[in-house]
């Protein structure tokens, strides 16, 4: 590989936009080659340093704060144990459910959820009653067992961080006991702020709502998003 | 450099410490991951993941050892993992990338068993500032935007009306002069 071509593939490489067919070449070239690969090695983290001093959501105290969150919840995770759970069989068998605590009193949230709940379960009648058209009914959704759950962990982007899907989707990562979840968010009121923040890092929050499994994945329906500072 | 006390007494103390670990080695901690090949989206996520096995290990930490040291080598472990979990390779750089780099530096830790005690990453930050200085102002501009603001390279070109590889020829020979710089400041190598 010529050097003209090495600082090609470089520049892309440290402009995060170096297609895998060209890291492959990037190996290539790099392989023996000693005094390339410690040029490589130089300039990823001359560039890292740089980027955590000039991109606000890298700072240092944005890093503290993402790992102050991850530490009390790892230390929550250690001190307690879930109190209630509606119903314990709906964690599906191969993928453990989080232990979440729950709210010791019964806060107003709780009737808000239970409105809601009577709410959501009078638009599924009206959406699945049989209607008299000559459209074929469409089969009746049985809506999943769910469980009420009060939780802080880290809102995080499931293409952008987690690499999980195609397309952007917010979810929490929860971790306890040195396991790690991760509950799909659905919510119609995420923070404007928080799609892109969760994109770029990892954001400390406390979210609270009903967890259920559907095909396989924890969702997480939000009643309640609130960043952690 | 932060040294802890014995014995532990309370898991605030524990907090305690590794905050300060924290406030003392989180930049070099990031910038070592990323040395070794670490993804940059998952650079953070991993250095609070070494942070984090240090909070819980702390009782193992021999205490006449350098703590960054003892921190680096707990990353290297976490990163070395990666490797073996299929699911996780995304967290390295691709096309092999992420794998030579931390065969690399495997080779060069048995060479060496303790290289990572020299990843001098203050006098790196301070002569990346001093070379920065040094930058005629519209190419400072240039990477500040590029980093600050997130920008690529395409959106940069588009806003100045000039081609992609263009801008990102731009940015590198921008990257060389300030590598250069620093490393006349600095005097060695540094990875």
């Amino acid at each position: 590989m010529t050097e003209t071509r090495y600082h090609e593939l470089l520049g892309q490489l440290l402009d995060g936009s170096l297609s895998d067919v060209a890291a492959d070449e990037l190996r290539q070239g790099l392989e023996n080659q000693k005094e390339r690969l410690r040029d490589l090695r130089e300039h990823l983290m001359l560039w890292e340093l740089f980027d955590q001093e000039h991109t606000p959501q890298r700072s240092a105290e944005a890093f503290t704060h993402g790992l102050q969150a991850r530490l009390r919840a790892e230390r929550a995770g250690t001190e307690t144990e879930t109190e209630t759970e509606t119903d314990p069989a709906a964690a599906p068998a191969e993928i453990p459910a989080p232990r979440l605590k729950l709210p010791s009193q019964p806060g107003p949230w709780r009737w808000l959820l239970s409105s809601a709940a009577v709410v959501l379960f009078a638009l599924t009648v009206a959406v699945f009653w049989p209607r008299r058209t000559a459209q074929p009914t469409p089969p009746v959704v049985v809506p999943p067992v769910a469980r009420l759950v009060s939780l802080r962990g880290e809102a995080v982007c499931t293409h952008c961080i987690l690499s999980l899907t195609k397309q952007c989707q917010l979810a929490i990562r929860v971790h306890e006991h040195g396991h790690e979840e991760v509950l799909v968010v659905n919510c119609p009121f995420v923070p404007g702020d928080l799609k892109h923040a969760c994109c770029k890092a990892p954001v400390p929050i406390l979210a609270e709502g009903t967890v259920h499994t559907e095909n396989g994945r924890q969702l997480l329906v939000a009643t309640r998003l609130e960043v952690q500072h | 450099m932060v040294r802890a006390t014995l014995p532990l007494p309370s898991a605030d103390a524990r907090v305690a410490t590794v905050e300060a670990l924290v406030q003392e080695h989180q930049a070099g901690v990031r910038a070592f991951l990323r040395a070794l090949g670490v993804e940059a989206a998952w650079v953070d996520d991993l250095a609070q993941e070494t942070f984090l096995v240090a909070y819980r290990k702390l009782d193992d930490w021999d205490r006449g050892r350098d703590a960054g040291q003892w921190l680096r080598g707990i990353a290297r472990h976490l990163a070395v993992n990666e490797r073996r979990k299929a699911a996780r390779r995304a967290r390295l750089l691709a096309g092999g990338l992420g794998d030579l780099l931390l065969e690399h530096s495997e080779r060069e830790r048995e060479r060496d068993p303790e290289p990572d005690a020299a990843a001098p990453t203050a006098e790196l930050l301070e002569a990346l500032h001093t070379c920065l200085q040094e930058l005629p102002e519209a190419g400072r501009d240039l990477l500040r935007r590029r980093y600050a603001d997130g920008e690529r390279a395409e959106s940069l070109a588009a806003q100045m009306e000039t081609r992609a590889d263009a801008m990102r020829q731009k940015l590198l020979r921008l990257r060389l002069l300030v590598k250069g710089c620093v490393e006349r400041k600095i005097g060695r190598s540094w990875a």
